[in-house]
C-alpha cells in the first residue's frame, strides 16, 4: 500500500471518528494540529487497524505525534512491507 | 447510586489507602523541605510561573471538595477519602505558596492578589455522576503526577535547591490518589463492566485539566507547561495508555462515544483536550 493510499485511508478515518470532513494531510501534519484528542487518536488507530486487519502495539502508539508516525506504524505491519 | 456491596468494598479500600498514608506518606510543609537552601538563590522565572500556576489550580480546593462531598456524602469510604484528599491537596497549594514567598519570587501582597483573583471564580464539576467523577479523579491525579514528575526533572536541571523535593513529595501524593481511584474503577468494572467502560470512554473523550480555563493569564501558563514537556502526546503515552493497562484494559475495550454527547469547547486550545461533556 502506498503512502498516498494510507493518507487517503487516514483521512476517511478522521472524518469517521470526528464526524467532520478531514483536512488535507501530509506526513508532516501533527496529530495535535488536527484537533484530535487522545481518545480520538486511539479510535482512529483502531479504525485503521480494523480496515487493514493489523494490530499496532500500544507502546508504539505512545510515540505517534504526526501523520507520518502513524502511516509508519501502520505500514510496518502490512504484509509484504519492510519492518 | 452505588450498591451497598460496592460501598462496603470502597470502605475497605479506603482503610488500606489511609493506613498506608498514615504509615508511609505523611510529610510536613515546614520541616520536610530544606527551606534554608533558598538563601541567596535566584529562582528561575519559568519555574516560578509553573509553581504559581499549580498553586492556583490547587487553590480551587473548596470547589473540588464541595463537588466531591455532595456527590459522595452517603458513601462512607469515598466521603472519608475526599476529606483526607482535601487535607493532602491543601498542603500542596501551601508548600508551593511557601516556595514562591520564601524564594522571593512573589511578595505577600502579590500572593494575596493572586489568591483573590483565583478564588473570585468558581470551579464547576465536569460531571454530575459519581462513577464519572471517580474516573475523572484517576485521570486528573495521574496527569498531575506526570506534570510534577516533569517539573521535578526540569527544576533539577535548572539547579533549583528545593523544588525537586517539593515536587517529589506532592507527586507521590498524587500517585497514591490515582491508585485509590483506580481501585474504585476496578470495583465498578467488576459490578457493571459495560456501563463503566462507557463512562471511561466518555471521560477520556471529554477530560480537561481542572481550572485550566479559570486561572489568570492561563494561555501563557500553558505555553510554559508545553515547553516543560506536557502536551496531548504525553497525556496519551504517559497517562491514558498506562491507566488502561493498569486496569487490565486495552483501547479495543473502549466503546465509541456518541458525537451528540460531546461538545467542542470554544476558545484557546486546552492543554490536553478541546472537548467537554454536554450538560
Amino acid at each position: 500500500m502506498s503512502t498516498e493510499e494510507l493518507l487517503a485511508l487516514i483521512r476517511t478515518g478522521i472524518a469517521d471518528v470526528t464526524g467532520r470532513p478531514a483536512p488535507a494531510l501530509d506526513i508532516d501534519t501533527g496529530i495535535e494540529a488536527l484537533g484530535l484528542d487522545s481518545l480520538q487518536t486511539l479510535e482512529l488507530v483502531s479504525w485503521a487497524e480494523e480496515r487493514l486487519a493489523i494490530r499496532v502495539p500500544d507502546e508504539e502508539l505512545a510515540t505517534v505525534r504526526s501523520i507520518g508516525d502513524l502511516t509508519g506504524a501502520l505500514s510496518a505491519r502490512l504484509p509484504g512491507e519492510p519492518r | 447510586m452505588t450498591s451497598r456491596a460496592l460501598r462496603e468494598a470502597f470502605h475497605r479500600e479506603y482503610l488500606t489507602f489511609f493506613e498506608r498514608a498514615e504509615r508511609t506518606r505523611r510529610w510536613n510543609v515546614f520541616t520536610d523541605v530544606d527551606w534554608d537552601q533558598l538563601a541567596g538563590h535566584q529562582p528561575d522565572p519559568r519555574l516560578t510561573l509553573c509553581a504559581e500556576t499549580f498553586c492556583g489550580v490547587e487553590m480551587y480546593l473548596p470547589d473540588y471538595l464541595r463537588a466531591h462531598l455532595e456527590l459522595m456524602r452517603g458513601d462512607y469510604g469515598r466521603a472519608w477519602f475526599a476529606a483526607n484528599w482535601g487535607y493532602e491537596e491543601a498542603k500542596h497549594s501551601l508548600v508551593l505558596r511557601e516556595y514562591l514567598r520564601r524564594s522571593g519570587a512573589r511578595g505577600d501582597d502579590e500572593l494575596h492578589d493572586y489568591t483573590e483573583a483565583v478564588l473570585a471564580r468558581t470551579w464547576q464539576a465536569p460531571y454530575d455522576d459519581g462513577r464519572r467523577m471517580t474516573i475523572y479523579g484517576a485521570l486528573q491525579e495521574m496527569t498531575t503526577f506526570v506534570i510534577y514528575r516533569k517539573q521535578r526533572g526540569w527544576a533539577g536541571q535548572l539547579g533549583d535547591p528545593v523544588l525537586p523535593e517539593i515536587y517529589r513529595l506532592i507527586g507521590r501524593d498524587e500517585m497514591a490518589h490515582s491508585r485509590f481511584y483506580l481501585k474504585m474503577i476496578e470495583l465498578h468494572l467488576a459490578e457493571d463492566r459495560d456501563g463503566t467502560l462507557a463512562d471511561l470512554a466518555f471521560v477520556l473523550r471529554t477530560f480537561r485539566m481542572p481550572a485550566e480555563d479559570l486561572l489568570p493569564d492561563y494561555d501563557s501558563r500553558i505555553e510554559v507547561m508545553r515547553a516543560a514537556g506536557v502536551d496531548r502526546g504525553v497525556f496519551l503515552a504517559e497517562v491514558v495508555l498506562p491507566l488502561l493497562k493498569e486496569l487490565g484494559l486495552t483501547r479495543h475495550d473502549l466503546p465509541r462515544v456518541p458525537a451528540e454527547a460531546v461538545t467542542e469547547i470554544p476558545g484557546p486550545p486546552g492543554l490536553l483536550t478541546q472537548a467537554g461533556a454536554k450538560r
